[in-house]
């Protein structure tokens, strides 16, 4: 049996998925639920052509949201994970030299791992600061000297909550595929995909999008070929054996997940009423930085100057995962403690292996909140 | 035979490879100002997704300059004859 869970402790693990969920989200998963869902796009009868009405107008406001005017090249994912994926996959050839942040998820090491033992792929580290920020200077020398097949930034990291410079980096590689890893800024940041020159990006939706899990969106730029990860039915086509080579059928093989869309519509509803949550992220963010830099023996792996979405600490002395704990049964705040899925990142900061603790406030966290948790590492850091 | 001046009313039809040309489509008539309903594909036609586009004759040069948007994917038209559907090129 699945344990019931308060609803009263102080949530700032937002980075990891986004609660609570706005009502729009529960009313349409609800109702998804409670009444025929039927598969979308595989019949003419209207239950199922609502289901796709219900699938269109999520990848319109979606589309809509990131700057994408062409929403067929916005394909509906499990996740920002699979959607990293299929561009990394469906992308590189044997022999292809790839430039990444040393700020990366194992969302992106991981696949390109596979493909430097079975592709020969090379990655390269883009140079930057001690935060991790790109050096857009020294990226400049490396974009000179040498030719790549892609560049991956992850626009947040989810471990220190640093923001990259996108604009600055699309001007310094210019000519190179961009691949934007958005899973800790859609629906926080300002995103203007085509506006911006981004190639490619994936997100999920919820995260900052607050929707439900399972679902997320890549957008493919229309100038570049990128192999399927896996085809199928798509409800087009259905004579040949052949998989279809339009968008967004021809990356979208097997029955979508319905319900999860559903859930993403809601949220999308919602979204422009409440607007992107980065103001307030970085608002209760700089409050507990600020509050950190005051406990003696806190060190804090973010930057102080209000731009982090999210806060990475330690306290020398004391383990991650032992510090998360003592927050929790003391003071019911919920955090993540570790490697968030980022060794490289850590192994930039100087923080492998242990890791760090990740505080990460999101919409409906207060200045109350950031006060309890500051209370709470006060009295953690002091204990040793 | 063509039922172009021949005085048959009955609506023509845009066939395309996938729902969601279909839904984008509509969305698209509906900006534009020009009537159009959501119907399943008639039986001597055939596609997938289940549901055409149904127009009046009298705006297929509308419809021409709509189905030239990129985002429609590749349509088809078909006008009424007799029983059945006879394909209509686009290029007008």
């Amino acid at each position: 049996m699945i344990g019931e869970v308060t609803n009263d402790a102080i949530y700032l693990d937002h980075a990891a998925t986004s609660w609570p969920k706005p009502d729009e989200v529960l009313q349409q998963i609800t109702r998804a639920f409670g009444s025929l869902t039927a598969n979308a796009g595989r019949s003419g009868y209207r239950a199922s052509v609502n289901s796709a009405r219900m699938v269109f107008e999520t990848r319109r406001r979606l589309a809509e949201l990131l700057g994408v005017g062409r929403w067929e090249n916005l394909v509906l994912t499990r996740g920002c994970t699979e959607g990293l994926n299929l561009v990394i996959k469906g992308l590189l050839v044997p022999g292809d030299r790839v430039a990444a942040t040393p700020m990366e998820h194992n969302s992106v090491m991981r696949p390109l791992m596979r493909l430097v033992r079975e592709r020969g792929i090379t990655v390269e580290t883009l140079p930057a600061d001690p935060l991790g920020r790109i050096d857009l200077e020294a990226a400049q020398r490396l974009a000179k000297s040498k030719r790549f097949a892609l560049v991956v930034v992850v626009h947040a990291s989810n471990v220190n909550g640093v923001v990259q410079d996108l604009a600055g980096l699309r001007d310094v590689f210019a000519q190179t595929p961009l691949l934007v890893d958005a899973a800790q800024t859609a629906g926080v940041l300002p995103i203007q995909i085509e506006h911006e020159r981004i190639d490619f990006l994936a997100c999920s939706a919820h995260k900052g999008l607050l929707g439900p899990t399972g679902v997320g969106a890549c957008y493919l730029a229309a100038d570049y070929e990128v192999l399927p990860l896996c085809e199928g039915g798509t409800g087009s086509r259905s004579e040949s054996l052949d998989h279809p080579d339009f968008r967004p059928d021809g990356y979208e093989a097997g029955t979508l997940n319905l319900h999860g869309i559903a859930g993403t519509y809601g949220a999308l509803l919602g979204a422009q009423q409440r607007g992107l949550l980065g103001d307030g992220k970085r608002q209760l963010s700089k409050m507990l930085i600020d509050g950190l830099g005051e406990i003696p023996g806190v060190a804090v792996h973010s930057p102080r100057d209000g731009s982090a979405l999210c806060v990475s600490l330690t306290i020398p002395g004391l383990k991650p995962d032992e510090i998360a704990a003592r927050l929790e049964m003391e003071y019911g705040v919920l955090c993540r403690p570790g490697l968030q899925c980022a060794p490289a990142a850590h192994r930039h900061l100087g923080t492998f292996p242990a890791g760090t603790v990740r505080l990460s406030p999101g919409w409906r966290n207060t200045a109350a909140d950031v006060e309890v948790a500051l209370r709470g590492i006060h009295s953690v850091a002091k204990s040793i | 035979m063509n039922s172009e001046g021949t005085g048959d009313e009955r609506h023509w039809v845009v066939l395309f490879d996938s729902i969601h040309f279909v839904l984008a489509a509509e969305r698209v008539f509906r900006e534009r100002g020009v009537w159009c309903d959501l119907v399943p594909v008639p039986r001597d036609l055939s596609s997938d997704c289940g549901m055409v586009i149904e127009f009046r004759r009298q705006d297929l040069a509308a419809v021409r300059t709509i189905l030239e948007d990129p985002r429609l994917g590749q349509q088809r038209v078909y006008q009424p004859v007799g029983d059945g559907h006879q394909e209509v090129g686009l290029s007008g």
